[in-house]
């Protein structure tokens, strides 16, 4: 039974069946199971939705496939060597790990350094491999923020030691992002920072004041750039531009729709023909409506609702405080990216340029999120070995 | 130091916060996957499907005896796509297989990134490969159905073309257009944004085959027509020209030929004038080649006899009512009927024509089939124009028996003459014989149609034996004389009208004709259009096409040639007169030999054979040395030189002509 029995909390009362299976020590088998099928599904929906436009692009349809498989097998051996970091080792170094991410996002706005694509430049090029720092950075900013909010947990009723430097942090990072730009990133981060410091202990009221004022900056930014008031205003009738801007949206609604109940059948999905663009990456939940259909799309959702709740549960059993604020922000960081690019994708919300954790094409992506899972899985083996 | 349980209860909140969201997510999802799944879906296929009609593979056609004269070949088009990059070597590569200048194809791949666009059509099959080696990713082949004339410019007028979107256009290609085109399919093709069909979708309907037509052409008949017609077009510096070949006794065309001409191939690189079939669309005055029906018509109307003599007024006759005189070119006294015709008298054959009147004149004119449409199967037939009788002013009732103020088509006149040629029984003129399916069965068959007799059997022998008078010496169309076989015919030179009167300067020559005069194989109508020049008479600039296309066609049509002894009163064939002759050995056979020698001409030897060679020679005493076996191919001294009795002549022979 729950040690935490008793404390009336809900979550503590479901004991789960135990996996007589020994994956990283003893840390949780069912998380590594919930990623692992999600990233083996990624692996397949890639290769559906990359097939017609790597063959345009490159000639080789397998060429994006075979990427995203070495980056996924890269990433693995991250999750491993993360899943071995003990959560005092991460705490004791949290800002250089976050520093160490710092100063690639950097390389992204210099001139002649930054790869571009779509008009965007957020990428460093490796040679063999484009790096997104930003997808590191996340991790970083949440190991580092937790680091900073468990420090200062006695004194955060102070928004000089609690809302000031995090708030500022995201600020310096949003400059950064913005002139890439990342306008997705830099409100995944914000809205990151609000629930760090709310599940850190900030009181709610405090953070109501400046929640509504970043909403309300979040706003005007939309309003400097034309391209994000058109996709705002298409999102908010999607019937605005059907040939511009709406033609995504509109093409992603098509596609999964398309799959109603039971999918067309897997590979068989005729919008990641260069008719919805970016299938492959930002869109790819379309696809997996369109071919897996709403049972194939549930089943997506149904994993990342239990991996959230097997990292929530984490956070809920763990003693330390970093430990707990890590594992539930490292947990928000994945719920809080995929809600919000299935929102997108659903036609929820506007488009914003962010990837399906796990799933979506793009190696950095992939190697930060399975980074990201090893540390959870370190967590839970605390858990497991006290 | 934050409460674990304040911790707890805010993670409670938060991950309730998610699983509110989540909710939502899914209440989305079931809402467009089960109630708007169906509207997508239609949404998805309208924009990616559309119906697309696969044309069917279009028809071949042949000739009488096969010969491929259109047909459709599979084309391979070469395209720049995603994902090209432009690499300034490509250029080098691809200039010379695409048969462009380098500087154009580079600045062709350099323009416009990797959108698509065509680098060229149709290219073989050789090239596209060529072009799939080089492999460079963006230079894409596409196979498409080209219409192809692999016998470009021959029977073009006949053959007509079809457009881009596979339709036919001219010629048979228009008129057997449902027949040739065959069944389209109308398939849904669902497309990439690239318009390029999934494969699973496509479909292949390569086996739905258009008919295949045959026509009566031949084409080596057609190749010789139109080689022959070239020629003189060329040499008379002729505006235009056509030619008709029909056999007499089917009706059938053997061959249609038209100057100027075009390759269908490259249409648009003709004017618009090349592309006219000149023989049933362009209306012109025969003049004297109407002659002969005027004539038969009085013979078979019982009214004049071939033996009967007329008073031609030794050129100059007033007609009752005109102020002009009808002239002849030279003034003649009396003509029996075949004289008329030899010399065509104008005046004379004005006589017959009032004779016959004009309700008969027209009847037997329109029974030979002017004023009416021939009903051949080509598009844009003219049916030509004689007034009705009751119109005539009584001065038509002459002209028109000489010609002048009526139009005709050279397909009626060549029908006509094919009436006189085939016994006075007109056949339905015809230029396709069948339509059949891609397996071979017919569809649509033209069978031989009789569709009257208009004079009796024996006017029309004895008309072939007076038009062979104009072929012979003294007729006007001496020049149309065929080596070998006795050919018939009738000359014809009309000044074409312009300003309401006659020009003195652009003139339509024409001969018509058959060979060999009794039982006719082949009628043949030239027309020689705006010769330039002093000459311009059709027996000066006409008739020569008709004997070069005899001559050219005879073998092939296995005519034979007969060598009639010399007689006392022809030269109507190549062979001079008989006079002193001289007895010879050959080196070869030692068989005395006769050789004319009065005339002192050497004659045309080749194409004979050994015996026959040496026959021609005479039985004068001479040297004749033998090369080969077989035909005579040459001869020296060659054909028309002076020949001396006693001079030696060497004969070289072949196999093959």
């Amino acid at each position: 039974m729950s040690r935490m029995a008793g404390s009336g909390v809900a979550l503590s009362t479901t004991e789960w069946p135990r996996l007589r299976v020994r994956i990283a020590g003893n840390s949780d088998p069912w998380l590594f199971l919930f990623v692992a099928l999600l990233a083996t599904a990624g692996v397949a929906f890639v290769y559906s939705a990359s097939y017609f436009i790597s063959t345009s692009d490159f000639g080789d349809g397998y060429r994006m496939t075979v990427k995203h498989i070495v980056s996924g097998v890269i990433g693995m051996v991250l999750l491993y060597v993360c899943s071995r970091c003990p959560s005092d080792f991460l705490e004791r170094k949290a800002y250089w790990i976050f520093g160490l991410t710092l100063p690639m996002l950097l390389l992204t706005i210099i001139p002649g350094v930054g790869e571009c694509a779509n008009g965007a430049c957020r990428w460093v090029p490796l040679g063999f491999f484009n790096l997104q720092p930003a997808e590191f950075v996340k991790v970083g900013f949440i190991i580092a923020t937790c680091a900073w909010l468990t420090r200062v947990s006695d004194r955060l009723r102070n928004p000089i030691y609690g809302m000031a430097p995090v708030f500022g942090m995201v600020g310096l990072l949003g400059l950064v992002l913005l002139s890439q730009p990342d306008f997705g990133t830099t409100a995944l981060l914000g809205a990151l920072s609000v629930l760090l410091l709310f599940l850190g202990g900030v009181p709610a009221w405090q953070l109501a004041g400046p929640t509504a004022l970043l909403s309300v900056l979040a706003g005007f930014l939309v309003y400097l750039e034309p391209y994000r008031v058109k996709r705002l205003v298409v999102f908010l009738n999607p019937d605005a531009d059907p040939q511009g801007v709406g033609w995504q949206l509109r093409q992603a609604l098509i596609a999964f729709g398309s799959g109603k109940v039971f999918g067309q059948g897997i590979g068989a999905s005729t919008q990641k023909s260069g008719w919805l663009p970016e299938a492959h990456t930002d869109f790819i939940f379309s696809v997996i409506g369109e071919e897996a259909g709403l049972l194939g799309a549930s089943a997506i959702v149904v994993l990342f609702a239990l991996l959230a709740w097997r990292g929530f549960r984490i956070a809920h059993r763990h003693s330390e405080p970093f430990a707990q604020l890590l594992a539930a922000g490292l947990t928000l960081l994945i719920t809080l990216q995929a809600m919000v690019n299935m929102g997108v994708v659903l036609g929820l919300l506007p488009t914003k340029g962010i990837g399906l954790p796990f799933l979506s094409y793009g190696g950095s992506s992939m190697m930060a999120f399975l980074a990201a899972s090893g540390i959870l899985l370190s967590l839970s083996r605390e858990l497991r070995e006290r | 130091m934050r409460s674990r349980n304040r911790f707890s209860s805010n993670l409670l909140l938060v991950a309730a916060c998610c699983a509110l969201g989540g909710a939502g997510i899914v209440g989305r999802m079931v809402f467009l996957s089960v109630v708007r799944g169906d509207q997508m879906l239609e949404e998805g296929l309208r924009e990616k499907c559309h119906d697309s009609v696969h044309l069917a593979y279009r028809g071949p056609i042949v000739d009488r005896n096969g010969v491929v004269l259109a047909t459709t070949v599979s084309a391979s088009m070469v395209s720049r796509e995603k994902p090209y990059v432009y690499d300034v070597a490509h250029a080098a590569l691809l200039a010379p297989l695409l048969g462009q200048d380098r500087t154009v194809v580079d600045e062709r791949l350099r323009d416009g990134g990797n959108s698509f666009l065509w680098l060229s059509s149709g290219v073989d099959e050789d090239t596209a490969t060529a072009i799939r080696n080089l492999t460079i990713p963006g230079v894409g082949i596409h196979v498409s159905q080209q219409r192809s004339y692999p016998q470009g410019v021959a029977a073009a007028h006949v053959i007509g073309f079809a457009g881009r979107d596979s339709k036919g256009l001219e010629g048979v290609e228009k008129l057997f257009d449902d027949q040739i085109r065959g069944e389209s399919v109308t398939v849904n093709v669902c497309t990439d944004i690239h318009g390029r069909a999934f494969l699973s979708n496509s479909e292949d309907t390569g086996l739905n085959r258009g008919a295949t037509v045959h026509l009566t052409l031949d084409a080596t008949l057609q190749s010789i027509a139109e080689a022959e017609l070239t020629k003189q077009v060329n040499a008379v510096n002729a505006a235009a020209g056509a030619v008709v070949m029909m056999d007499p006794h089917t009706g059938e065309i053997l061959a249609l030929a038209n100057v100027p001409t075009f390759d269908p191939n490259e249409v648009d690189a003709s004017p618009l004038a090349a592309r006219r079939n000149r023989v049933v669309t362009d209306l012109f005055e025969p003049g004297s080649t109407m002659k002969p029906f005027v004539i038969a018509g009085a013979l078979d109307a019982g009214l004049i006899t071939q033996e009967e003599k007329f008073f031609c007024e030794n050129g100059h006759f007033y007609v009752e009512g005109w102020h002009k005189p009808i002239r002849d070119h030279h003034p003649y006294g009396w003509l029996d009927t075949t004289g008329v015709i030899r010399v065509s008298s104008n005046i004379c054959s004005a006589k017959i024509g009032l004779i016959l009147g004009p309700r008969r004149l027209y009847d037997y004119l329109n029974a030979f089939g002017f004023d009416r449409p021939t009903n051949i199967e080509m598009p844009g037939e003219r049916r030509g124009m004689v007034l009705p009788p009751e119109k005539w002013h009584k001065i038509q009732n002459t002209t028109i028996s000489f010609g002048q103020g009526i139009s005709v088509t050279a397909m009626q006149l060549a029908a006509a003459y094919s009436t006189l040629a085939n016994d006075g029984v007109r056949m339905q003129p015809r230029i396709v014989q069948r339509v059949t399916d891609q397996y071979g069965s017919t569809l649509k068959s033209f069978p031989l149609q009789e569709e009257r007799r208009v004079v009796s059997s024996e006017v029309a022998r004895q008309m072939r034996q007076m038009l062979a008078t104009v072929v012979g010496k003294g007729g006007t169309a001496a020049r149309a004389q065929i080596d070998g076989v006795p050919a018939a015919g009738k000359t014809g030179t009309a000044q074409k009208a312009e300003h309401g009167g006659y020009s003195s300067e652009r003139w339509l020559s024409s001969f018509a004709g058959f060979f060999p005069v009794e039982n006719p194989r082949v009628v043949v109508v030239v027309m020689i259009d705006e010769p330039k020049g002093a000459v311009h008479y059709g027996g000066l600039v006409a008739a020569p096409v008709f004997k070069a296309i005899a001559e050219d066609s005879l073998d092939y049509l296995g005519i034979e040639r007969e060598l009639p002894l010399p007689k006392d009163d022809s030269d109507r064939f190549f062979l001079p007169g008989p006079g002193d002759s001289t007895e010879i050995v050959t080196a070869s056979s030692g068989a005395p030999v006769t050789a004319p020698s009065g005339s002192g001409v050497m004659p045309d030897l080749r194409g004979l054979p050994l015996r026959l060679a040496m026959k021609a020679l005479g039985d004068s005493n001479r040297d004749v040395h033998v090369e080969g076996h077989g035909f005579v191919v040459g001869h020296e001294p060659a054909a028309g030189h002076p020949l001396d009795p006693s001079a030696s002549v060497s004969l070289k022979l072949a196999q093959n002509l």
